[in-house]
């Protein structure tokens, strides 16, 4: 397949200087990066460092304070993803990207069923005919390990867990090329967290996903991502191979994360 | 002259404790080695003179700051040492196959998965890749009445024959072995043999480390003995 060979030699998104502030306090600093299509990079480091920040920011979900994002569209086109207008940014935003947030009550609208928030989702990518929409959000939350017939309960009378599963559902209906996801698995039951860590490595596998997952936890770092990125106080400190990173780290911060892991 | 598929040079290694003082730990300085298509290369010597280190060089598990890992890979030679991480997983997808010391268990993954994984992650369907799974895990001798459960639960020397049978399931040119069979009795080590032996005869080049003298007799076609760090280089 020429065409695969060839796209796997470009990034999907480059990140070069972005740099936030929040008046004197940095968000974060010089953040360089490219990633490749098929790669889920992970960003780690405590609370504070910085991480979400540059996650809103790689998501276009805040403007920082410079830098410059290039995402390469389907077209094989570079887009500019700051310069774009706000339609043209929400149409991508829409079409080819996605966004777990932490907090399922953040990425769903709670006053409508399951099955219409991740039907919500195609139809803003232009789908009408509803049987084949139906069908399509039956086969996701299926996918997603739900319970059919709670297609028509509100979100809201979820558990947290499968709150989360309805938001990944939702995100991954229209097909995105580019998924960040904002601790996805924070604030759950161990054995609900095992379950849906289980769900989104085979999502992020089967589909060929990119991805950007921000997580404080080094073990949900270890399974999902390719790579992994370091911060602390809005720096990145460390990047490389997810593994290396974790079984030869460098950097003394690093080494202190990594060391102060339990071990089971 | 036949290329080697693995070539090591100048390569030197060690380790900086930052938050235990700074204190450097050399490993070893300066290592040169080729690697043939067809041989097993055992590595031999002490602990602590960096075997284990050196084979997890080569697969990229360690960072790499001095000297080159080149590997011939798709025709073409790649230096571990500077390859991006996505080259490194295309490496290691098609090309090195690695069995650690442990199996690293996933949650809720069942045996059979585990040991399929890695010909899904090269394009084969479910159904063959589990196909395989299952000849790779009755060689293996576990029994089919494990393969639908995780191996968290499994013995030490279960888990061992499942990550072998996951490190042996793609016919890697390439294979890094770090004592896979330090918790195996005779019959399953026999079967080990018998897997090197196959993969050296189709022309892949095996680096181990065996603790086991008999182990490594039978399947060594070379010994590297490795002096601690500062002895020599």
């Amino acid at each position: 397949m020429m065409d695969g060979a060839a796209i796997l030699d470009a990034p999907l998104l480059s990140a070069r200087g972005i740099t936030h502030s929040y008046g004197a306090r940095i968000g974060c600093r010089d953040i360089d990066f490219d990633l490749w299509p098929g790669e889920v990079l992970g960003v780690v480091g405590e609370s504070g460092s910085g991480k979400t920040t540059l996650l809103n920011c790689l998501s276009a979900q805040m403007m920082p304070s410079s830098g410059k994002l290039t995402y390469r569209l389907r077209t094989g086109d570079q887009a500019d993803v700051y310069a774009l207008t706000e339609a043209e940014r929400r149409m991508l935003m829409r079409t080819d990207w996605g966004f777990v947030h932490q907090n399922p009550r953040d990425g769903l609208r709670m006053g409508v069923s399951a099955g219409a928030n991740v039907g919500e989702r195609l139809m803003a990518v232009g789908a009408r005919h509803y049987g084949a929409i139906r069908d399509q959000v039956t086969d996701w939350l299926g996918r997603v390990e739900m319970d059919l017939e709670r297609i028509d309960d509100l979100p809201s009378q979820f558990s947290g867990g499968m709150q989360q599963r309805v938001q990944i559902a939702r995100n991954l209906v229209s097909g995105p090329r580019l998924v960040f996801m904002d601790e996805p698995t924070g604030g759950l039951d161990v054995s609900v967290q095992a379950r849906l860590l289980d769900l989104l490595r085979g999502l992020t596998n089967d589909l060929g996903l990119s991805a950007v997952i921000v997580t404080h936890d080094l073990a949900v770092a270890r399974l999902l991502s390719h790579r992994l990125m370091v911060m602390r106080r809005g720096e990145v400190v460390e990047q490389g191979l997810t593994d290396q990173v974790l079984d030869d780290p460098q950097h003394a911060y690093t080494q202190l994360l990594v060391s102060s892991v339990l071990q089971t | 002259m036949r290329a080697p598929v693995i070539r090591i040079e100048g390569l030197s290694k060690s380790f900086v404790l930052h938050n235990q003082g700074g204190v450097e730990l050399p490993v070893f300085r300066d290592i040169d080695l080729e690697v043939f298509a067809g041989e097993c290369l055992a590595l031999h010597g002490p602990s602590g003179t960096g075997k284990s280190s050196l084979i997890r060089l080569i697969y990229g598990n360690y960072l790499c700051p001095q000297g080159r890992i080149l590997v011939r890979h798709d025709g073409r030679v790649t230096d571990v040492a500077r390859a991006l991480p996505h080259e490194i997983l295309d490496l290691r997808r098609r090309t090195m196959g690695y069995v650690s010391q442990f199996l690293r268990v996933i949650p809720r993954v069942p045996a059979l998965q585990v040991v399929a994984e890695p010909l899904r992650a090269q394009g084969v369907d479910a159904a063959a890749a589990e196909q395989a799974a299952g000849e790779m895990l009755t060689r293996f001798n576990i029994p089919e009445r494990l393969w639908h459960l995780a191996p968290a639960t499994f013995s030490g020397g279960e888990q061992q024959r499942v990550n072998l049978a996951r490190g042996f399931i793609v016919d890697y040119p390439i294979l890094l072995l770090d004592e896979p069979t330090a918790s195996l009795d005779k019959a399953n080590r026999d079967v080990v043999i018998d897997v090197i032996r196959q993969a050296t005869a189709r022309g892949a080049a095996v680096v181990g480390i065996f603790h086991d003298a008999q182990m490594r007799d039978a399947v060594a076609t070379r010994v590297l003995d490795l002096a601690p760090a500062g002895a020599a280089a």
